[in-house]
């Protein structure tokens, strides 16, 4: 007559998961100005804004939720990302049955059961992470996107005056902060 | 008996057997299927789906067949080329002078089509499998501009009946890739084709002959995209209408003077799309994103919304076009092509309409420009702007 053998069964997977999510787009800014006069006025924006200036020519700024904003004032691209990285240190325990204490093939069968599980369970929290960065990065977009909005408008209405200015002699500027309505009189 | 290496079209004289011709089982299988692909309009063909398919491929067919299977095609091609829109009265570039006529006016002698083995392997691949689960269909000898008619007349059958066309010999034909970039698109991007072929000679005949069939398909497509759900599929959808646009308009570009005139059916499809009237209202931006599942991370939420947007940013080289065509002068050779292009696509850059109810559909129609080219710019930049990104619930928010 044939023993049934318990089997405890544990496996654990270490693993690092790095996850980022990001987007770029264009400032929307008119070309009333020469491409070179038009970066100038958005890099004096970007500073006043509390962006810095890198090496290679464009500006970054880095909130302390670890969001990105990357300007290239020649292109005019906004580039907004986001990224974070986690330690998983999972484990699992199962006891099957075996009708061998040396069952090496139920043994191999329950590894495997335990080593698809865990993968699973890391796929997920890698899903979750993933999920926690784009909710970051869409909470930060709404301010962005008014803040980026604000830098175009005020970029372009430099861009006007300076214009006007190379036009003739300007008279008077009229502005309307409620509505964004420029006007701006010259005489030629 | 050989597999056929070309079938010529017969000459017109030839006279019908006295006695009906005998053909084995599979050859008269064979030659039904042949009358039905080259009959009018996409309908359901249930032996492209007979289960269970998968019978013996035939690989050669007797002298009589052959024979029924050299009129067939001959008479069918033409007669679908004409019906599909040969028999439109339409303006377009023959040797660099504009012709108005329908297809048998502007080109009195039309060069013959060679059908070769590609055809021949086409016809008993869907003789013998099903279009749904079938095996692979490529071809090792490269298929002429007849087979790649015949595929393309194929295709629509095969989508029609449940299939797919993912197989190489669809995804390196180019009629199919410029009529089907959306029933294409895979995970894999779409073989670099040269399109040369399609813009000169016989080639550049067959595409005039399709112009509103493309146009319908281009539509289609884009009537489509609201129905998509999956993020990677609009994606994928983009990237290959991006590709076969961008691959198309460098084709043109390399006769002389270019054939613009042939990219005539994507202007048909933007007035179809984005034309504002009692009958045709345009979308606004979010119609096209409309059945997207957006939980997903805000990079691949971008790509699909850059892919939604790939035929509204593919008309901004018509508007190139039309630009660079306003400033030929009367005494440049290229004079009659350019007028061509600025007479047919008029109606792109200004739209004169009768004020039109705000359509149910729309959220910000009063916002939209009036010309076609210009709605297309706008709607291609809200597409891929930040405003559309964000929340779902944000993606309706005008800008």
């Amino acid at each position: 007559m044939s023993r049934a053998y318990r089997i405890r069964i544990s496996e654990s997977l270490r693993r690092h998961i790095a996850v980022d999510d990001g987007i770029q787009s264009k400032l929307e800014i008119l070309d009333i100005l020469s491409p070179e006069q038009t970066a100038a006025l958005l890099e004096r924006e970007l500073q006043a804004a509390g962006f810095e200036q890198r090496e290679d020519g464009q500006w970054f700024r880095v909130d302390e939720e670890g969001v990105e904003v990357r300007v290239d004032p020649k292109q005019s691209t906004v580039t907004v990302s986001a990224s974070a990285d986690r330690q998983l240190d999972l484990q699992r325990e199962t006891v099957i049955g075996a009708v061998a204490e040396n069952d090496a093939a139920t043994r191999e069968r329950g590894r495997k059961f335990l080593e698809s599980e865990l993968e699973a369970e890391a796929a997920e929290r890698k899903k979750d992470l993933q999920a926690e960065v784009t909710a970051k990065l869409e909470g930060k977009l709404g301010d962005l996107r008014r803040e980026l909005d604000q830098i175009s408008n005020r970029v372009t209405a430099e861009a006007l005056k300076q214009k006007a200015a190379s036009m003739g002699e300007v008279q008077e500027i009229s502005e309307d902060p409620e509505t964004g309505s420029l006007t701006i009189r010259v005489r030629l | 008996m050989t597999p056929p290496t070309t079938l010529a079209r017969p000459p017109q004289t030839a006279q019908p057997p006295a006695a009906p011709a005998r053909v084995s089982r599979s050859e008269a299988e064979l030659l039904t299927l042949t009358r039905a692909i080259l009959s009018p309009g996409p309908r359901y063909l249930p032996s492209l789906r007979q289960q269970p398919k998968r019978v013996t491929r035939v690989f050669s067919i007797g002298p009589t067949a052959m024979g029924l299977l050299q009129q067939t095609l001959a008479r069918g091609v033409t007669l679908e080329l004409l019906r599909r829109g040969g028999w439109q009265t339409r303006r377009t570039l023959v040797n660099g002078v504009v012709e108005r006529g329908n297809l048998w006016q502007r080109h009195p002698t039309l060069p013959p089509l060679q059908f070769g083995r590609p055809s021949f392997e086409l016809l008993a691949w869907l003789r013998s499998e099903d279009v749904g689960a079938a095996r692979t269909l490529s071809h090792d000898t490269t298929p002429s501009l007849a087979d790649d008619l015949l595929h393309y007349f194929a295709a629509a059958h095969i989508l029609h009946a449940g299939g797919d066309l993912h197989q190489p010999a669809f995804a390196r034909s180019p009629l199919c890739q410029l009529a089907y970039p959306d029933a294409l698109a895979s995970e894999q991007p779409l073989p670099q084709l040269d399109l040369r072929a399609l813009v000169h000679g016989e080639g550049a005949i067959i595409v005039e002959a399709l112009q509103p069939e493309l146009a319908a398909r281009w539509v289609a497509m884009e009537q489509a995209k609201p129905e998509i759900g999956q993020i990677e599929r609009m994606t994928r959808i983009g990237q290959a209408q991006t590709h076969v646009l961008t691959s198309w308009f460098r084709a043109i570009d390399t006769e002389s003077p270019p054939r613009r005139d042939l990219a005539g059916f994507l202007a048909d499809a933007a007035r179809e799309l984005l034309a504002r009237g009692p009958e045709r209202q345009c979308p606004d931006h979010t119609w096209w994103i409309s059945g997207l599942d957006l939980r997903a991370p805000l990079s691949a939420r971008q790509a699909a919304f850059v892919g939604a947007a790939a035929f509204l940013r593919a008309l901004g080289t018509l508007g190139v076009w039309l630009d660079e065509a306003g400033l030929v002068p009367h005494f440049d050779e290229d004079y009659e092509a350019a007028q061509l292009l600025l007479s047919s696509w008029k109606y792109l850059h200004r739209a004169p309409e009768p004020p039109a109810p705000p359509p149910a559909r729309a959220t910000n129609q009063a916002q939209l420009p009036a010309a076609i080219l210009d709605r297309a710019k706008l709607l291609a930049t809200q597409l891929q702007s930040l405003h559309s990104l964000g929340p779902p619930a944000d993606v309706t928010e005008p800008p």
